[in-house]
């Protein structure tokens, strides 16, 4: 098939419509694939969102440095890693997603990817609106609507029920790029969707279940999984998060996975009797994510029966943050008084 | 709802930008535009995913690996070519990480097309490692890579030192160097010595100096591990624990275990696991190390201290009466350890208990009893106080790591091998104590306890094996030091000054002594002197301080470069590993015949094991010294024997279980070994000490034949008679006991600015000599400064990244401060892993990872100048031009006046800084000087320790025959020489 040029598409209309959404997706497609590589520089620079991020001679660069920082150390956008329960890519949802992406026509992911990569969802999202634009061009709206269903399917099921927590999360790492980034794909989204039929009523819930603190086989290491596993938290935890806590309580970190240092945390912040605030700062932050969700859910009413599943989980974390500081403070009071065993 | 005008904006500009829709990401570049995006291309092999060997670490992560299966012909993208997915084909051959002794699995990747190694991976196969390597393993790439490798024999042309080199033929260095060895194998039988640090190997180069007919080991151990070793043996007859981390209650280090310990990365995960099953983790040291800081309980000791510290332990195990009695009762040499406690015993209550304890046994024989009783009255002035006040952490952690251990029942996994061991003067006692504690908690050979690595680790048995010699080489195994573990390698340029001897071929194997000894102008002295030392071959597989002063530098290979076996006691179990010439396997694989290493290595890169089937040959060429028939083919009689019969022998005849399993898959053992690089064989070896004995055999237990222990009474010597016989009759020498460090508190006077400096801790990033030849390791790191607390550099007025000049007692050397509370106010730790230098660029070691240096070792004034530090060089590798660092670390070593301990023999590795302070105006960064005229006084000083054999001999033999050497030789060479002027 020969390709549809931006003439070809027309000036105005649906068809062009879906023909620009489908550049947009790509280009996010490469920029989440590759981060601001030269050859997408320009393209990039004509959303404002992007452009912000990438003003400036050494911009591109450090935007380059931020964008593998964040996406490869902080938060990872990958589906598994928010909708799983164990905060694993190829986990129970990835089959039906592959076999959405099958259903899409698009590219199956690179084996090894698997097909969970944001990157794989927004390419995907190009393919359909390239297919739609295709499709209103050459007179076959059957057509259009099936791909339109396979975009909402794509956006409801999936994409919509992350993206807003990525973005947040990335927002909260505090490095320019990422956050315009996440934010410009979440725009798109809300954008096509508005072209895709009335709002989502209502998102799956989250999978996992809770922890209980007063059961003797939950130690720091079951605590700390649990609070870096994002669909159980309700938060992504992300590397400068944990730096934030140890700063804040004034206790090490250590080295390692994000469990492994959210352990190490609350163990030397045991052991440095400083619990009280390691825990402290984990309930502001908690508390501080919960709010941005409330925010988010406020500025776009759409967005809110994506974001209800983890503020639920939110607010979930936060009682057990507290159920753990009442405890720490209960055996400091005891061990102060002398009557701890 | 927002309106979204800033992104329709986007869009709109988008589309106006026209031209063509991009192509997508995923898609193969050349595909027409606009089409559905392709399948992913695979190369040739097909189309179908692989469904990965996934493991489910313990700590959680989930690691997937190529099915073996598939080992052959495996497909994945290239990671360098990335975004591009570019496919290649690999074949992946199994081999064994050479860069340091816990020999884990490799799996390399071949490329198919160019047979060039593309990467190395862990090999899930491989039962010590379970797929797992640390950053060192991956980094064997580098070294194979390295863009100033020595790829071919090199002769010396010129003065030794003098840094000409000629290229010559293997066959031109075999001749000369075989022909010589044959002139000295003629006069005599202790003119060749083989020096080898870390073996990295089992048994072929042992053979080879066996079948050689002298006496010519002289291994690294005695700046390792002598006195750990020292400790163990004299208990238990096995010269190293074995524990079983993954299921321990409590494991107990003295040592920084997790980041760098012996056996690093197999008993680091092992670690970690016992600790996710709840385990807890104590660990002695006077440095916040990574391990340090995932233990429980941290016991930052003042170095010396630690016996004392474990002795409270001990104390308070047997004070809360929880020892176990059975075991003791069983398997300690109690009832000789009472027999002559009236002899040794000190204190007026061990006394006490020991006379009535001898009364009572005149009338009814010895009681058990009695001996509880001797071992409290003995230990109970060890209180937590005590070892709070010498160790200077607060008594209530003492307590708390006391009751640790004692909870720990009999899942107790303790080790040492370097640390404090290494440290200090009598470090040998911190194993003899450590040890203790597992026999008090019966935590010997059981399931999460310590065993002893001969019972975990597997050594075969090949085609035939040589006598041992009749020889005894003084230069290795002199008089003084007759319990020493083992040869007095560290010595060996002292006792040339000393005239005490020559050599005539002397083979450095992997191995750096000017660089990783103690006094290393010494070295240097001693290699340049052609009259001590006649022919200096250095087998290497980099360019190293050493090298530079050899006649000969044989290129060797690396991990992926040569066939070896290997076995270590990582866990409960038994395997053996198969080190593999990787692209020489690939190559037979694709059907290509190789007659040599050498002919599929890099260059003319050989390896060890042919090279020394070739230099018997030419040592002996018509098998008249009797040395070249150890290395003819069974099969081919006067022919060299190949890898192939030598490996495939082994495997077929000396490994149970590995023939059945390689005909489940209709292959024989020799290629099983090839595809898998190892084979597990046997799991869960607990107890061995309780198998039963054939009558005649091992020793009685309450009336039952057991195997017990190879102690000469067959039990754990509590009270060690060996020492006793020997001269170290002492309370505080023949029982575990605490000596008195040369860094003891009383020997330092803070006053004066005097400090301890500690010295001997790796980076868990580097191993010693083998790692400068490796920029990703350097770039992770590249420097060693002093580690210094923040009260002391308040004194001295430094901070971190400033000058300082640290004073030894021979000398002194500049490094910048890095100020920290990670290590005890009164002591400076540095790390002697770094400080590389070279004499001349374009030669030597790399110029990103060494300095280039100015070198007077001949004054007695010894000079070290540093006229550059590491910076970017031009290469064939890009890489080499990006170096960003300049400080490449301050080579130490050189100002250590060298510490034989009187029993191990060990060096003492702990110094006393006489002064740090902040660096002289002129001082540079590494800068060195020693005052040669100390280091023979330090030597002297030290050698008044020893207690010799010619005067504590019970039996007129030079060393106790039961005690191990690497390579015994026969009985009658254990005889003590006449005197010099007496009739022989
Ligand atoms: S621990 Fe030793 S053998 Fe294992 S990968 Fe690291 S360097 Fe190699």
């Amino acid at each position: 098939m020969e390709a549809r040029t931006g003439e070809g598409a027309g000036a105005a209309g649906p068809a062009a419509e879906a023909e620009a959404r489908s550049r947009a997706w790509a280009l996010l497609a490469d920029l989440a694939s590759r981060g601001p590589v030269p050859a997408d520089l320009e393209a990039a620079r004509l959303s404002p969102l992007l452009e912000e991020a990438l003003r400036g001679e050494e911009a591109a660069a450090a935007a380059a440095a931020d964008h593998e920082r964040v996406f490869g150390l902080e938060v990872f956008p990958v589906e598994g890693f928010f909708l799983d329960a164990e905060g694993r890519a190829g986990g129970a949802g990835a089959a039906p997603l592959e076999d959405l992406l099958r259903r899409t026509g698009a590219a199956p992911a690179a084996p090894g990817d698997g097909p969970e990569p944001l990157a794989t969802a927004l390419a995907a999202l190009a393919h359909l609106s390239g297919a739609e634009a295709d499709a209103l061009l050459d007179g076959l709206p059957a057509e259009a609507g099936r791909v339109r269903a396979l975009a909402r399917e794509l956006l409801d099921d999936h994409l919509l029920r992350w993206l807003p927590v990525l973005a947040l999360t990335a927002r909260r790492c505090g490095a320019p790029f990422p956050a315009a980034l996440a934010a410009q794909v979440e725009e798109l989204a809300l954008l096509h969707r508005e072209t895709l039929g009335p709002p989502a009523a209502a998102a799956p819930p989250l999978p996992g279940g809770d922890l209980d603190p007063s059961d003797p086989e939950t130690g720091l290491r079951e605590i700390a999984l649990h609070l870096c596993r994002p669909a159980l938290a309700g938060i992504a935890l992300a590397r400068s998060d944990l730096a934030r806590i140890s700063r804040d309580a004034g206790v090490p970190r250590g080295f390692g996975d994000r469990a492994t240092e959210t352990e190490n945390l609350l163990l030397s912040a045991a052991s440095l009797e400083r619990l009280g605030e390691a825990l402290g700062a984990l309930e502001a932050l908690l508390r501080g994510a919960a709010a941005d969700l409330d925010a988010r859910a406020a500025a776009e009413p759409a967005l809110a029966p994506f974001l209800r599943p983890w503020r639920e989980r939110a607010d979930r974390s936060i009682r057990l943050v507290l159920a753990l500081r009442e405890g720490a403070a209960a055996a400091g009071a005891a061990a102060a008084d002398g009557s701890a065993p | 709802m927002a309106d979204r005008t800033s992104t329709r904006g986007f869009l709109a500009r988008l589309l106006g930008a026209g031209g063509a829709r991009p192509i997508l990401p995923a898609a193969a570049p050349g595909r027409p535009q606009g089409d559905p995006l392709p399948l992913p291309e695979y190369a040739e092999s097909g189309a179908a995913p692989v469904p990965l060997t996934r493991v489910l670490q313990a700590d959680g992560r989930l690691s997937q690996y190529p099915p073996p299966d598939r080992w052959g012909d495996w497909v994945e993208y290239d990671g360098k070519a990335w975004p591009q997915r570019v496919a290649r084909r690999y074949t992946l051959v199994p081999t064994i990480c050479f860069n340091c002794e816990s020999a884990c699995g490799l799996l390399a990747y071949v490329d198919r097309e160019t047979l060039e190694v593309r990467k190395f991976e862990g090999n899930p196969a491989h039962p010590g490692s379970r797929g797992r390597n640390c950053a060192k393993g991956p980094a064997t790439h580098n070294q194979t890579y390295d863009p100033e490798r020595i790829l071919h024999p090199l002769k010396r042309a010129g003065a030794r030192g003098g840094g000409k080199w000629v290229r010559v033929s293997w066959e031109e260095a075999l001749r000369d160097i075989g022909g010589r060895m044959r002139e000295s194998r003629r006069r005599r039988r202790d003119g060749i010595v083989y020096h080898v640090g870390r073996p990295g190997e089992d048994h072929f180069a042992n053979r080879t100096v066996t079948a050689w007919g002298v006496d010519g080991h002289n291994s690294h151990t005695n700046i390792c591990s002598s006195s750990a070793r020292t400790g163990y043996v004299l208990w238990s007859g096995s010269d190293r624990p074995s524990p079983d981390y993954a299921h321990a209650r409590t494991t107990l280090l003295v040592s920084s275990h997790l980041e760098a310990g012996h056996y690093f990365n197999p008993h680091a995960q092992r670690i970690i696991e016992g600790k996710r099953d709840g385990a807890r983790l104590v660990v002695l040291d006077p440095r916040l190390s990574n391990t340090a800081s995932r233990a429980d309980v941290w016991l930052p000791t003042w170095p010396g201290s630690e016996t004392t510290v474990l002795l409270a332990f001990a104390n308070h195990l047997l004070e809360t009466g929880r020892y176990d009695r059975g075991f003791l009762r069983r398997w300690v040499n109690w009832e000789e350890t009472l027999a002559t406690a009236a002899e040794w015993a000190e204190g007026e209550e061990p006394r006490a208990v020991a006379a009535e304890a001898a009364r009572s046994a005149a009338e009814g024989g010895w009681r058990f009893e009695d001996f509880e009783r001797l071992l409290k009255a003995l230990y109970r002035p060890f209180t937590p106080e005590r070892a709070a006040a010498e160790a200077r952490v607060p008594a209530d952690r003492i307590r708390e790591a006391a009751e640790c251990v004692a909870a720990a029942g009999d899942r107790l996994s303790a080790h040492v091998w370097r640390a404090a061991a290494t440290g200090n003067l009598g470090g040998w006692q911190v194993a003899r104590a450590l040890f203790l504690l597992n026999v008090l908690t019966g935590s010997v050979g059981t399931r999460g306890g310590t065993s002893l690595h001969t019972w975990n680790k597997f050594v075969p048995v090949p085609f035939s094996s040589p006598p041992a010699g009749e020889a005894w080489n003084e230069l290795l195994m002199p008089l003084e030091w007759p319990l020493s573990m083992f040869e007095m390698s560290f010595l060996l340029p002292h006792f040339l000054e000393e005239g005490r001897g020559t050599l005539d071929v002397y083979f450095t194997r992997v191995y750096n002594p000017v660089w990783t000894n103690p006094d290393g102008f010494q070295w240097i002295r001693a290699l340049k002197d052609e009259s001590r030392i006649g022919l200096h071959v250095a087998l290497t597989p980099t360019w190293s301080e050493t090298a530079w002063f050899a006649d000969y530098v044989l290129p060797m290979g690396h991990g992926g470069e040569r066939h070896d076996l290997m076995s270590q006691e990582t866990h409960s179990g038994r395997w053996i590993g198969f080190r593999q010439p990787v692209r020489r396997v690939a190559m037979e694989r694709a059907g290509r015949r190789v007659a040599r290493t050498r002919d599929a290595n890099p260059g003319e890169v050989w390896e060890e094991s042919e090279f020394w089937v070739d230099l018997a040959f030419a040592m002996d060429p018509d098998g008249s010294l009797g040395v070249r028939r150890w290395f003819e083919s069974p099969a081919r009689p006067g022919e060299p024997i190949t890898m192939d019969e030598y490996f495939g022998h082994i495997f077929e005849k000396s490994v149970p279980g590995l023939p059945e399993a390689a005909a489940k898959e209709g292959l024989t053992p020799l290629a099983y070994m090839r595809k898998y690089g190892a084979f597990e064989v046997s799991k869960d070896d607990y107890s061995l000490h309780e198998r039963a004995a054939a009558p005649g055999k091992g020793i009685e237990v309450d009336g039952e034949r057991r195997a017990g222990f190879t102690t000469p009474s067959g039990r754990l010597e509590f009270m060690s008679p060996t020492l006793r016989a020997w001269g170290w009759g002492e309370q505080r020498h023949c029982i575990p006991w605490p000596l008195e460090s040369h860094v003891h508190p009383g020997r330092i006077d803070a006053a004066k600015g005097e400090m301890l400096l500690l010295p001997n801790f790796r980076l868990p990033t580097l191993i010693h000599t083998r790692s400068a030849n490796s920029k990703w390791l350097y770039e992770i790191s590249h420097r060693n400064p002093v580690w210094i607390h923040p009260s002391d550099a308040d004194r001295i007025g430094a901070r971190t990244g400033d000058l300082l000049r640290v004073t030894t007692e021979i000398g002194w050397f500049v490094d910048r401060a890095w100020v920290t509370e990670g290590i005890k106010p009164g002591i400076v730790a540095v790390s002697h892993h770094l400080g590389r230098w070279r004499l001349r660029d374009g030669d030597g070691i790399g110029a990103g990872m060494s300095s280039l240096v100015a070198l007077d070792a001949e004054a007695e004034r010894r000079t070290l100048d540093v006229l550059r530090g590491g910076g970017p060089w031009e290469s064939p590798d890009p890489d080499t031009s990006r170096i960003w660092w300049e400080d490449v670390g301050v080579h130490q070593n050189l100002t250590h006046g060298v510490h034989p301990d009187p029993v191990s023999g060990g060096h003492c590795w702990h110094q006393k800084a006489r002064n740090v302070e902040r660096a002289h105006p002129g001082d540079r960064l590494g800068d060195v000087r020693v005052d040669g005229r100390r280091s023979m006084e330090v030597y002297r000083e030290w050698l008044a320790l020893a207690r010799p054999a010619r005067a504590h001999s019970p039996d007129g033999t030079r060393r106790p025959h039961w005690l191990p050497r690497p390579l015994k030789p026969a009985a009658s060479a254990y005889r003590l020489p006449p005197l010099p002027g007496s009739p022989s």
